[in-house]
């Protein structure tokens, strides 16, 4: 049990690819954070700079406060699962889940029960005498899980241990994951693609994008508060719609016009109105989650902050729908086209793109059909501003307020 | 290993005829038909092949075989039917003093060579799988062995192992390891081991080869999972990459047996036999019965012996691969 640092952590691959820069993150004992992102923006790397695998190009890591840049795996204490299992084809289940035993010298009638034990948590007791070759991918997954199970490490490093489960079991691999590592109270990194496991699992969460470090909070704020545009459209699912938009009138009645409509904002007297007050005229993208939209009854829609858009299509998901709809406000994407990818380092590639599109969660019970023209009433207090140019939020004065600070 | 993960998957049905299962009698009288085409067609591919195997292999052996139950001498060796000897040859084999340490000095000749062959070999494997500068060339220079003709390499071994001016004995008495030149070939209690150390030299190409290749087949990240497991080099070894390369090691360990029970030139080269035909071997021993001596048949009962390990050997041969092959697609439980 110890805590780990990353101070200002770099790696320079022998290619020139810079995976990973200047990270800093700091894990309590017992924390579990997760670091999210997309393909290629360094979460492996990362992960294995921590379990000794991988040299820094600069940087220090501690463990426990020792600083460990120089100790090698094996005397690191880290339990790692990979990302492509990594198991001993030679060994059956329970010899790879037992092998770090068997490396310490942990005699064999000490060491198959606490992997027969580890197997049977993990639903594995029925294939513990098969070799990894006549294994499941999420079988094979398991008992690399298991293997990071059954020790008593500093950390956890965990790189997508779940991607190859069914839904299921991957939920109910989550909560078993928290809770051994609850139970043996060691900080964990746990590397995921998926956002909806990093908010259900992570105490904190990294975003991560082309080798830096983007956000560090928890999963609420983060949804709520997230420090850029990159950030606020990587969280969340459906993503945040994002318009190029423009702020216009007076200073105690702002106005946003996203297109051609016009949407009035409540008046503010805090920092980020200020900011947007100092702002207007120019381009900024505003941002609104599809749960912030709702289908207006006829007599209200005038007096409140509305979107004119046309039903695309309606997914009922039985406890809410999602309805898709275009506006003439233009929507903001990267310029690579839809995902955010890791060689889009810098923030001021956003384009235009002319189909604009967008997504509202919406009372099931509302009745919208396709080819529909409604108003969406906005929340307009929960709209998010990003600069144009850089994708930070406007206004974030203080950003992850609820992030540990590192010691000095 | 990836290349496990499509293990489940079955073997894809052969029938190469199109018609679908469960077709009706005549279809699949049909297919039966196709089929056993099919097969006459495969046949028809392997006949050359089988009467190469014929002329080369079998009718050696047969020859060989017959040879040790006949009374052969120079005049009846040219014809087909001379004396029936029974187990004459045999026997006399047996009594043969010089056959029997033949017997006796080929097991300790392959056995020592294999064994050093595997360890150094699989030592410079290793070497050559981790990064340093001038690697390419080193391994390359690995199968120097195999560009000199056998013979030539005897004769190099000779002077190289000579008691005066030899390079060997000037390395040692230079280093001061030993006080006066030792007579290597010359003395019986050393030949043997001298031949088998040139022989070493001869076959750690094969074994570094073959299990350095082996070798870049274990993924990095098993190593590295052992690694972080807590596992030290000598455990990753032992414990990961050895087992993981193991059904290779088998494979070479056997091919590398029947290449060495049948060394032949490299001996005559440095020693004859000699010294009091300490270094000879069955290869070496029954050559010079069969051909300085003419005694075909003792020859060929003493060559017999050979046979009876390569007999052994092959269906082993066959049942690694068999098991590797397995173990590799993963099918097997
Ligand atoms: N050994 C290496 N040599 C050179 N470049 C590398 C090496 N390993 C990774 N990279 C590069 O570093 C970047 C980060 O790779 P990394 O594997 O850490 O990404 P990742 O976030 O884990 O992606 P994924 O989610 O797809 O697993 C990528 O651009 C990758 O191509
Ligand atoms: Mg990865």
């Amino acid at each position: 049990m110890a805590t780990l640092s990353l101070e200002q952590v770099t790696k320079v691959f022998a290619n020139g690819v810079e995976a990973v820069s200047e990270f800093d993150l700091f894990v309590e004992e017992g924390e579990f954070v997760v670091l999210v992102g997309p393909s290629g923006c360094g979460k492996t790397t990362l992960l294995r700079m921590v379990a000794g695998l991988e040299e820094l190009t600069s940087g220090t890591i501690r463990l426990g406060g020792q600083i460990v840049n120089d100790v090698s795996a094996r005397d690191r204490d880290v339990a790692m699962v990979f990302q492509n299992y990594a198991l001993y084809p030679h060994l059956n289940v329970l010899d790879n889940i037992a092998f770090s035993l068997r490396v310490r010298g942990v005699p064999k009638h000490q060491r198959h029960p606490k992997a027969r034990e580890a197997a049977d948590v993990l639903g594995l007791t029925a294939v513990v005498l098969r070799k990894p070759a006549q294994l499941s991918g999420g079988q094979r997954q398991r008992v690399a899980m298991g293997r990071a199970l059954v020790r008593e490490p500093a950390v956890f490093l965990m790189d997508e241990p779940l991607s190859n489960l069914d839904a299921n079991l991957r939920v109910q691999m989550r909560s078993e994951v928290l809770r051994v590592q609850r139970r043996l109270g060691v900080a964990a990194l746990y590397v995921t693609h998926d956002q909806t496991e990093a908010m259900t699992m992570g105490d904190r969460v990294a975003v991560l994008r082309g080798g830096t470090l983007q956000q560090l909070a928890t999963p609420q704020e983060l949804y709520e508060n997230p420090a850029n545009l990159f950030v606020a459209s990587f969280i969340g699912s459906p993503p945040m719609n994002l318009y190029e938009g423009e702020i216009s009138g007076s200073a105690d009645r702002l106005v946003l016009s996203l297109g051609s409509q016009k949407l009035a904002l409540p008046a503010e007297s805090g920092h980020r109105h200020r900011v947007l007050e100092a702002g207007r005229g120019r381009k900024l993208v505003a941002g609104i989650r599809p749960e912030d939209l709702t289908v207006a009854d006829g007599e209200t829609a005038d007096q409140q902050a509305t979107l004119t858009a046309l039903v695309e299509l309606v997914e009922l998901l039985g406890n809410e729908s999602l309805v898709h709809f275009s506006t003439d406000a233009t929507r903001v994407r990267n310029n690579t086209g839809g995902a955010w990818t890791p060689d889009a380092t810098a923030h001021g590639e956003i384009v235009g793109a002319s189909a604009a599109e967008g997504v509202a969660r919406i009372d099931p019970r509302v009745p919208v059909a396709t080819g529909d023209r409604v108003a969406l009433v906005v929340d307009v207090e929960r709209i998010h501003f990003f600069d144009a140019e850089t994708g930070a939020t406007i206004g974030a004065t203080d950003q992850s307020p609820t992030a540990p600070q590192q010691p000095s | 290993m990836e290349s496990q993960a499509g293990g489940a998957s079955p073997a894809p049905a052969n029938t190469g005829t199109g018609h679908a299962p469960g077709s009706s009698g005549i279809g699949s009288l049909l297919k039966l038909s196709g089929a056993s085409k099919q097969r006459l067609a495969g046949w028809l591919f392997l006949t050359p092949a089988i009467a190469y195997l014929l002329f080369a292999f079998a009718l050696p052996i047969v020859y060989n075989v017959l040879l040790s139950f006949e009374r052969d001498s120079l005049s009846t060796i040219g014809s087909i039917n001379a004396p029936w000897a029974g187990f004459f040859n045999y026997t006399a084999m047996f009594n043969d003093q010089i056959a029997q340490s033949a017997i006796v000095h080929t097991l300790v000749f392959t056995v020592g060579s294999l064994a050093g062959q595997f360890i150094i070999g699989l030592s410079l494997a290793l070497l050559f799988s981790n990064r340093f500068p001038g690697r390419t060339v080193a391994r390359s220079l690995v199968i120097v062995p195999w560009l000199v003709p056998l013979i030539v390499t005897g004769v190099i071994f000779r002077f190289m192992f000579q008691q005066e001016g030899g390079a060997i004995n000037q390395i040692l008495v230079g280093t001061g390891l030993i006080h006066n030149p030792v007579d290597w070939l010359g003395t019986t209690s050393y030949a043997l081991l001298t031949v088998t150390i040139a022989n070493i030299w001869l076959g750690v190409p094969f074994f570094t080869l073959l299990l350095y290749s082996a070798l870049q087949e274990v993924p990095a990240e098993v190593k590295e999972a052992a690694m972080i497991d807590g596992a030290n080099p000598w455990q990753r070894l032992r414990l990961v990459t050895i087992p993981i390369i193991l059904p290779v090691i088998e494979i070479t360990f056997l091919l590398g047996f029947v290449f060495t029970v049948k060394v032949f030139d490299l001996v005559i080269g440095m020693t004859g036999g000699g010294p009091a035909n300490a270094t000879q071997l069955i290869s070496t021993w029954s050559y010079t019965l069969g051909f300085q001596e003419f005694n075909f048949g003792e020859a060929a009962a003493l060559n017999n012996v050979l046979l009876v390990a390569a007999l052994v050997c092959a269906p082993l041969y066959l049942l690694l691969s068999r098991d590797q092959l397995r173990r590799s697609s993963g099918a097997g439980r």
